[in-house]
């Protein structure tokens, strides 16, 4: 109870340094939204050569893709900035465990994560002319939840590896397309070769974004493709949390931690 | 007789080839002012690191209040703040105001307990300056104060009047007097300045050959 307690007054704290940061850095905000929006045009007009139908696939891949790129880099780009601007070492003095405090750090930009999916999901509403009833929506705002739950392991996973190796953006963003590929974010994973086919039967993803497809679009709720996501996600968390410790108490021998 | 507030026992750190200590010992009573010094590359900071934490020894072990901060460092946390030395370590785009305010928060503090060092080390006329806009001396005070919010009974200052003007380290001195004396706090600082040593420390410390030497 006193760790809930404790994980909400930091990401209070984090909350308004992140406003702070963020209305800094507004143009910035502003340049990002309309860079995706021209993404999503592209798209939308290359989708149009096919069918509508394919849109509305797209759409939803590109949706989960967003919340999975987030969960996967948020906790990597966040300790990289951290260690940029030195800040870490008066981050890392907050009497709680590194793992708390960085968790405190990821959920508070969730929380403009969220603000950042509404304005996604409404320019889609407005502009391209997809039907989402109010039940779906909530049932996205859950969802999102569950995803960024699901896959905490691998965004303290991925950021344990880049404290230890540095410079690990490619690698993520390499491994964080193969994933979109192979889980059938822009296309059906029917058209991938058999091969790659058994890798995406192993990916939790595939599952995830297959329950996503199945409960927006023809409002079927097939629980049992989310067994196996939520299996490996609750498998992995301590794994990951233990592989971070090991990690942190080298970079603490090493005096690494604020080297990027 | 003063209680021991830091122990070190057996310490040993390397980097690599380079030996910082070797099988070094030095107790720290409570309550005083402590200066350390020695050459470029002794060790300084790699202790005032090690007290707080953010190194882990090779070897040894480190007592804070009897309790070994090299298996549980949460300890030093909890009683240990560290004024470094360095123009980084807080929110460039960030005033200094929402910079305290933000720490502040963390510590479940408001900017009004602190106010009496912000007064102290005449920080209020730069209130509304992005910290990557102040100049050295300013950080330094802003290092100083930041190390107060969270209430510590051990302050450690890495060279803490390097780039501050005359007037300013007389502030600081005032400043770290009374932490000693009306607030009971324990003060470990990297010096190299005689005079700042002489007119502040109850204690000196040197490192040499890897190893603590008590000069006072």
């Amino acid at each position: 109870m006193n760790l809930i307690k404790n994980i909400i007054k930091l990401i209070y704290s984090f909350l308004y340094k992140d406003v702070k940061t963020l209305n800094y850095y507004k143009f910035h905000s502003i340049i990002k939204f309309l860079f995706s929006f021209v993404q999503i045009v592209i798209f939308y007009y290359l989708c149009s050569i096919v069918s509508k139908e394919y849109f509305k696939f797209l759409f939803f891949g590109l949706f989960f893709s967003k919340i999975f790129f987030f969960t996967a880099t948020t906790l990597t780009e966040t300790i990289k900035q951290e260690q940029f601007s030195q800040t870490i070492y008066n981050i890392f003095s907050i009497p709680y465990h590194e793992l708390t405090i960085l968790t405190s750090l990821f959920f508070a930009k969730t929380i403009f994560f969220f603000f950042e999916l509404i304005i996604f999901i409404l320019c889609f509403i407005l502009f391209f002319n997809i039907k989402l009833s109010f039940f779906n929506i909530i049932f996205l705002f859950f969802y999102t939840i569950y995803i960024i739950l699901v896959f905490l392991w691998y965004t303290i996973s991925l950021c344990s590896i880049t404290v230890l190796i540095k410079k690990s953006e490619h690698f993520i963003y390499l491994l964080n397309s193969l994933i979109d590929i192979l889980s059938g974010v822009y296309f059906p994973t029917t058209f991938l070769p058999k091969i790659l086919q058994h890798i995406s039967f192993c990916l939790p993803t595939t599952y995830i974004l297959s329950f996503l497809r199945n409960a927006v679009l023809y409002s079927k709720y097939n629980l049992t493709l989310l067994i196996y996501p939520t299996i490996i996600g609750t498998i992995f968390l301590p794994i990951s949390i233990l592989f971070f410790n090991i990690i942190l108490k080298k970079l603490l021998r090493d005096g690494r931690i604020a080297i990027y | 007789m003063k209680n021991k507030c830091i122990i070190v026992s057996s310490l040993s750190k390397n980097f690599g080839k380079l030996t910082v200590f070797s099988n070094a010992e030095i107790t720290i009573e409570e309550n005083t002012i402590t200066a350390l010094t020695g050459k470029n590359s002794s060790g300084k900071t790699t202790f005032l690191k090690l007290i707080s934490g953010f190194l882990l020894p090779d070897n040894g072990k480190i007592f804070i209040y009897g309790q070994d901060i090299t298996t549980n460092r949460s300890l030093s946390k909890k009683f240990v703040s560290f004024a470094m030395n360095t123009e980084y370590g807080f929110y460039p785009q960030l005033t200094l105001k929402e910079n305290l305010i933000f720490f502040c928060k963390v510590y479940s503090k408001s900017i009004d307990e602190i106010y009496p060092f912000i007064d102290k080390l005449n920080l209020q006329n730069f209130f509304n300056i992005p910290f990557s806009l102040l100049s050295s001396g300013i950080k330094t005070r802003l290092w100083i104060v930041y190390s107060l919010i969270k209430n510590p009974k051990i302050i450690l200052i890495d060279e803490l009047t390097k780039s501050v003007d005359f007037e300013t380290k007389q502030m600081i001195y005032e400043l770290i007097k009374e932490l000693k004396t009306k607030y009971g706090l324990t003060i470990l600082f990297v010096s190299h300045d005689l005079t700042e040593i002489n007119s502040l420390c109850d204690h000196l410390i040197k490192i040499e050959n890897h190893k603590f030497v008590e000069i006072k």
